[in-house]
């Protein structure tokens, strides 16, 4: 009949849609329109912040007080952070390109560019850890960058724990080696962010410490996936580095970062939110916060960078993945989009700890989803695979079979 | 502050069915994206003047129509090759159409790319009654609205429009039809 072709045709014309990436960029560009002086703000905000290696000159431009410091003296006492509309461009001035080009001899030349992708026990390792790392941490020069960055080194130990871990060369010592590293970096990171956060009206601790603890509970997921899953000899060498991990993620105290690394733990990636619990914590993160507008539109600028990552994440890994793998990252992808959605809402109705709620829960899901990917990408790890247990706890891939591993 | 959560709730609510209206008038992913996109801003436009939207539905809607009409208008006449070309049909199939095979007693497999072909070259006015209609799920009335025609005109071209589709189905692929 023809009601029933018209039928089917609205029925499958139904599955044509925005990619979520469509719908949010397209959000993003209607919202710049909105409200244009805050696109302003937010993106001159971000600059200093994204320095994902310690290769990247963009740091340069803080290294100006350095240059003008006795020789010997890397690290200036008194930092004055760079107007922000600056930005990029100031390290183009001439007074900074002798900083910035000692910066890139030191960190960008050959040999320590070499070691960047050594693991322990690689003859360059040592390198990487005591000299470009090193070197690293002494251009971070206000509490945000040190945060950041020291959070960072702590995930580089992680990665490359489940880097060894997958390709079996992950041995008793190493993993002691690196339980070490891992405790102590993430130790050094948490104290800072508390310092950072002690002072700090900006939202910006609160944004890297939730984006460190959700990142800390995927690598866990992640090595014990890796460590639990490959065989005998792996699982008794890696246990060290999974137990520091889950002892890290247990000791989470601070506020924000506590209430996440336990609802990392309990909820798993992939299974419908259980409202009451994931509402609960979070609820008590954003009241005990003392969410302020400022906060808010913070952890929206990062949940929406984050995002945005996620979404070119999955770009890259759309090839590889199978069918069914892709439906669940999808959904969890439609998950993050729809939680920001309702952020945005909150935000524009005033409502401010709930839009900080929602923006803190999307930044943390997608960070999590992009791990978990990366890790697919970078290890060949399928995380995603159908009918894997791998979105409960590690206890559980602790106990069940090695379904995945091969 | 309230027209903005209306205005995000608005885009929320109906920009997957604005593009998909677009899309399918348009068969062109990208520009349907950049018209509803358009549409968008428009009404923040607006509502930045002060006005007040009463129904954000119909008033995206017409919107995007004045959008797409115009964008036909600036578009040079397509030729039907290419359409065919686009479309895969053949045109020795659209020659071999049997006017005896009964729609009404056929079960057509509906895919995608065979609607968005069979829309593709589907003529407008009927094309818009069609996606309207089926695609949007508007009942005669709003699209007489919409489109400013009588509801009689609305229905008729409904009526010949899926008429007209059903063939091109029914031509562009037979062997995929089978019977209930």
């Amino acid at each position: 009949m023809k009601y029933t072709f018209g039928k089917q045709i609205g029925d499958t014309a139904a599955t044509v849609r925005l990619s979520a990436g469509e719908k949010s960029r397209m959000r993003a560009a209607l919202l710049a329109r909105m409200h244009p002086e805050k696109e302003k703000i937010k993106s001159a905000v971000k600059t200093p912040m994204a320095i994902p290696s310690p290769i990247v000159l963009g740091d340069a431009d803080m290294v100006s007080p350095a240059s003008r410091q006795p020789k010997g003296r890397v690290k200036p006492k008194i930092y004055v952070a760079p107007e922000p509309s600056f930005g990029w461009f100031s390290f183009a001035t001439f007074r900074f390109v002798p900083s910035a080009l000692a910066l890139f001899l030191i960190v960008g030349s050959g040999v320590t560019y070499a070691a960047e992708g050594t693991l322990p026990g690689d003859t360059l390792y040592p390198l990487k850890v005591n000299f470009t790392e090193e070197v690293r941490s002494a251009f971070t020069f206000s509490k945000e960058s040190e945060a950041s960055w020291k959070t960072r080194r702590a995930e580089r130990r992680l990665e490359e724990a489940e880097k060894l871990a997958a390709e079996g060369r992950l041995t008793a010592d190493t993993s002691a080696a690196l339980a070490g590293a891992i405790g102590r970096h993430t130790d050094d990171a948490r104290t800072t962010l508390a310092e950072f956060e002690e002072g700090d009206e900006t939202g910006g601790a609160v944004a890297i410490g939730s984006k460190f603890e959700t990142a800390l509970a995927a690598h866990e997921a992640i090595l014990s996936h890796i460590v639990f899953t490959g065989g005998g000899a792996s699982a008794e060498s890696g246990a060290e580095v999974v137990e520091t991990v889950r002892a890290k993620l247990g000791q989470a105290t601070t506020r924000v970062r506590g209430a996440h690394a336990i609802e990392a733990k309990t909820t798993s990636l992939m299974a419908v939110e259980d409202a009451s619990t994931t509402e609960m914590l979070s609820a008590s993160t954003a009241a005990s916060v003392g969410v302020s507008a400022v906060v808010a539109s913070r952890l929206r600028s990062a949940a929406e960078a984050q995002i945005r990552s996620m979404e070119k994440t999955f770009e890259g890994l759309s090839n590889t993945a199978d069918a069914d793998a892709k439906v669940r990252i999808e959904t969890e992808i439609a998950g993050v989009q729809k939680l920001f959605a309702d952020g945005v809402a909150a935000n524009e109705a005033g409502n401010m700890e709930e839009a900080a709620r929602l923006f803190d829960e999307s930044l943390s899901r997608a960070r999590k989803a992009e791990l978990f990917m990366q890790a697919e990408l970078r290890l060949n790890v399928n995380l995603f695979r159908g009918g894997s247990i791998f979105y409960g706890t590690g206890e559980e891939d602790a106990t069940k079979g090695s379904d995945d591993s091969e | 502050m309230e027209k903005e959560q209306q205005y995000m709730e608005a885009y929320e609510k109906y920009s997957d069915a604005l593009f998909r209206h677009c899309f399918f008038r348009l068969s062109d992913r990208e520009r349907a994206l950049e018209l509803v996109q358009e549409t968008y801003m428009r009404a923040w436009v607006y509502l930045e003047d002060g006005e007040e939207i009463v129904a954000f539905k119909a008033f995206l809607y017409k919107i995007l129509n004045n959008l797409i009409i115009d964008e036909y208008r600036r578009k040079r006449p397509i030729s039907l090759d290419a359409l065919l070309e686009e479309s895969e049909v053949l045109e020795g199939d659209i020659a071999a159409l049997r006017d005896d095979a009964s729609g009404e007693a056929m079960g057509l497999s509906v895919d995608i790319e065979k609607l968005k072909g069979s829309l593709a070259v589907l003529p407008e006015p009927y094309k818009e009654a069609i996606t309207l209609r089926y695609i949007d799920g508007l009942s005669p009335k709003e699209i007489s609205d919409l489109i400013e025609e009588s509801e009689n005109v609305v229905s008729v071209r409904i009526h010949r429009g899926i008429r007209k589709l059903r063939e091109y189905f029914e031509k562009a692929l037979p062997t995929e039809s089978k019977s209930i």
